[in-house]
């Protein structure tokens, strides 16, 4: 292996993550190097303050809790680790081995190199000096037999960073296929959301999970203070409930010992849990379980990476496993062509440009990751609302919840709205090149995203009208907002998309090259949105007033009145749209050059 | 004959760069006309003036008769025009098939006409068997046949074509050319820039070479053949490459 090679590799990779970085501004060149200086302190930082931790705090604590710490030092590395690769394959500057294997270098050598350079991460090298560190604290404080602890934070780390390479091999083998690589980076992205909400998530479930479990002692508790006489018992209840004397049933912690317990038997079988387990070990006595930890993390970390190895060989071989040929291969059938039907009663180029815009937007996997998004958000806040239990609402408050809904979701639409050409990229071009009005173009991609909002609409509204027990009369009214919603909605998304057009990058709704006008113009659409749909707050607004001051019935004041609303965005939404298409065609190619990469 | 391309001064400024400086072009109608250039010479900037993709810092133009400077003109310019540009325009997310389509609709094609069109063209391309594959899966050659098809659609009197032989194998190659030929044997204009010299010299009657923005020869192909010298000699007179330094590396010449 040749050292100014590896140097050579080392400085690419900086270079990259350097320069994208520092791309654009000045402003992120000194982020850049903030973050350096951060790693670098952070790290012998860490360090030091683990081995005075060691020495000092942990110097008597029982071997169990040591274990435990040691377990959550395993999962923030792990956390890292996994983020770091998950954000990694999702730029396209990779170091991957097309790029360097014109080089004098073989494959074995670009592998290893690649490898030894993907250790110098923020999560690894912070990890590494903590645990490190931490190991160096306790030999100093509890004896040199936890000397041993070193091999062990060595092959874990080891361990981790293998596999942790092999799955970005794999990822980035499978993103290969330009269409596989725009759903594996969706997935990614939700991944990482995911992940990074899930202690919310899971406080969340064990909340309610503990609520219910109160609730029910509480009920036996009171079934037990209960009179048998029936006629007395609602009484009875009604006192037990408001009174202040009776003692609140307290969480049982049996639930929480039993799931420690299993997760400590589960140590020694579980591979990233043998560092934690080597350890308490060691705080025993007993030497053997992280002498066999640390060689088995060592083993297993070989395994791995010889696996990657291979992966890699096997791509760079162009060797695809042989697929299952089980079932003798079909003819495809004629697939019916979308962008060919009709829609009543809408011209023919506005019904050829919505149902192209449908179809595309339909395949395009960041569009479903944002409308996906909006849904779990649009769900899971009213879910968190009304499935919480023993929270009573007014009844005059209910058709406001429709309205909330309705502008949740839209919100949910924004970005999309608010930068249609954008997300058109090089198809712009295209519909500059078209003899097409401009305002019917807009006509087209806003009819394009109504099945949309209203199949990310149907969800919340349905769950609210059945959980609020919203009227019928309130129902409508809510379908009424939305629709007059909508079309104010587009008609403001219209103009926000020829006014401050800006370029996403491709498989993603991610602004690149984005002025900090534009930047402004988003932020303050995002701000101001709910201002700007408030109106649809009216009609409920306006029904709750009828009863209240005149006594009339406030859902049939709320309908008519969404009834009257609808049709007057509908109005202005017609009006305005031709002067839009003008603006359009007037702007359209410094909107070419805003959103498509232009070099002249 | 009737002009059909004819720009006065037309010009186009990028900062301190003048791409396009003051170009007075005319193209006839039923011309193979080559539009020829060193790399950034302002090729792709005066076609994209030319379809308006980009406005002109100054200078006038008239397309098929029309000034593209008023809107509704322009549009029905559009109408009668095709356009390959530069870097295409199709949209990642429709299949080849889907976005002929398309275009056929929002040029108020029949339906049926456009069925059948699409059926000519994606087997005349070879690109029938790629029904299930979106035009992001297109490999260079299969995207710019795609949109060569997609210009070609609405049967224009006026083909724009921007580097149309770049990536594209020998064989598609051949049935781009013997479409381009048809389409002008029927009466339409062809205005493409290339540079590769043997193709303009195959298939052009015109030829138009641009070196810093500005139109540095002119003439049918005729005139250069009676010149006595091919269209790479003109090419290199004209844009100035036989004065280019004739470095020596030294380097090279010394045994490996």
């Amino acid at each position: 292996m040749n050292w100014e090679q590896f140097r050579a590799i080392l400085w690419l990779r900086w270079r990259l993550t350097r320069n994208q970085m520092t791309r654009g501004s000045g402003l992120g060149a000194v982020i850049a190097a903030l973050a350096v200086v951060a790693l670098v302190l952070v790290a012998v930082g860490g360090g030091v303050g683990a081995i005075f931790l060691g020495a000092v705090a942990m110097k008597s604590i029982p071997a169990p809790t040591l274990m435990w710490v040691w377990d959550g030092l395993v999962l923030v590395i792990l956390f890292f680790s996994l983020m770091g690769v998950l954000s990694e394959v999702q730029r396209s500057e990779s170091v991957d081995l097309t790029r360097l294997l014109h080089l004098p270098v073989s494959l074995r050598q670009v592998f290893v190199f690649n490898y030894l350079a993907s250790l110098i991460s923020f999560g690894t090298v912070v990890g590494l000096a903590f645990m490190l560190g931490l190991a160096v604290g306790l030999t100093v404080s509890r004896g040199p037999r936890f000397v041993l602890a070193m091999p062990l934070v060595l092959g874990f780390v080891f361990m981790v960073t293998a596999w942790i390479y092999c799955l970005r091999g794999w990822l980035l083998s499978l993103m290969v296929n330009p269409r596989r690589r725009r759903a594996i980076a969706m997935w990614i992205m939700v991944s990482i959301i995911l992940i990074a909400q899930s202690p919310q998530l899971i406080n969340l479930a064990y909340q309610r999970k503990a609520r219910s479990e109160r609730e029910a002692r509480r009920a036996t508790q009171v079934q037990q203070l209960l009179n048998p006489d029936a006629s007395t018992a609602s009484a009875t209840n009604a006192a037990v409930t408001n009174s202040p004397t009776l003692p609140e049933a307290r969480p049982d912690a049996s639930h929480a010992i039993q799931i420690a317990d299993v997760i400590t038997l589960a140590h020694p079988w579980v591979p990233v849990l043998w560092l934690p387990h080597g350890v308490r070990r060691l705080a025993e006595g007993s030497f053997l379980p992280a002498i066999w930890g640390a060689a088995g993390m060592i083993a297993l970390g070989w395994f791995g990476l010889r696996r990657s190895y291979q992966t890699t060989l096997r791509f760079y071989r162009a060797e695809e496993k042989p697929r299952s040929t089980s079932r003798p291969i079909q003819p495809a059938k004629a697939v019916p062509n979308w962008v060919e039907r009709s829609l009543p009663y809408v011209p023919d180029d506005i019904a050829g440009m919505a149902l192209a815009q449908l179809r595309s937007m339909t395949r395009a996997p960041e569009v479903k990751m944002m409308l996906g998004m909006g849904l779990f958000m649009a769900i899971l806040l009213p879910g968190m609302i009304f499935l919480r239990g023993g929270v009573s609402f007014p009844v005059a408050g209910k058709p406001f919840f429709g309205t909330i809904a309705v502008v949740m979701v839209l919100f949910a639409l924004l970005q999309l709205v608010s930068n249609q050409f954008g997300c058109d990229r090089d198809g712009f071009r295209g519909l500059v090149l078209l003899p097409t009005p401009r305002d019917r173009l807009l006509a087209g991609k806003n009819l394009a995203l109504l099945p949309m909002a209203a199949a990310v609409a149907f969800i919340p509204l349905t769950g609210v009208a059945i959980l609020a027990k919203l009227p019928v009369p309130v129902v409508v009214a809510t379908l009424l907002q939305f629709g007059a919603a909508f079309l104010l909605f587009c008609t403001l998304g219209n103009l926000a998309s020829i006014l401050a057009p800006y370029r996403i990058a491709a498989g993603s709704l991610k602004p690149t090259k984005q002025s900090w006008q534009t930047a402004l113009v988003a932020l303050g659409a995002h701000c101001l949105f709910p201002f700007v749909v408030s109106p649809v707050f009216l009609p409920p607004a306006l029904g709750y007033l009828a009863q209240r001051l005149a006594g009339l019935p406030a859902a049939l004041v709320n309908m008519l009145a969404a009834f009257l609303m609808a049709a007057g965005f509908a109005w202005l939404y017609v009006i305005t749209l031709r002067p839009l298409g003008r603006l359009l065609q007037r702007r359209e190619t410094n909107i070419l050059r805003a959103v498509t990469e232009t070099t002249e | 004959m009737s002009v059909v391309i004819e720009t006065t001064g037309l010009t186009r400024v990028f900062g301190s760069l003048r791409a396009v400086d003051g170009l007075n072009l005319s193209v006839a109608s039923g011309r193979f006309f080559g539009f020829l250039g060193p790399n950034g010479a302002g090729k792709s900037t005066t076609i994209k003036m030319l379809t308006g993709l980009l406005a002109p810092t100054s200078g006038q133009m008239r397309i098929l008769g029309e000034d593209l400077a008023d809107e509704n003109r322009a549009r029905e310019v559009r109408r009668r025009i095709g356009v390959v540009p530069e870097n295409l325009a199709l949209f990642d997310n429709l299949t080849g098939r889907e976005y002929l389509t398309f275009i056929g609709r929002m040029y108020l094609l029949p339906i049926a006409t456009v069925r059948t069109r699409c059926d000519e063209l994606l087997a005349m391309m070879g690109l029938e068997n790629e029904e299930k594959k979106l035009t992001l899966e297109y490999s260079h050659g299969m995207k710019k046949k795609l949109a060569l098809a997609a210009a070609l659609l609405p049967g224009p009197e006026l083909l724009f074509l921007d580097e149309p032989f770049e990536g594209v194998d020998a064989v598609s190659s051949r049935v781009l050319r013997d479409v381009l030929r048809s389409c002008v044997k029927r009466g339409a204009t062809v205005f493409l820039t290339s540079h590769v010299l043997e193709i303009v010299e195959k298939l052009c009657s015109d030829v138009g070479i641009i070196a810093n923005g500005k139109l540095v020869y002119q003439a049918t192909m005729d005139e250069v053949q009676q010149q006595n010298g091919s269209l790479e000699d003109r090419f290199i007179a004209a844009v100035g490459g036989d004065q280019a330094g004739t470095q020596h590396l030294s380097w090279l010449a010394e045994s490996p």
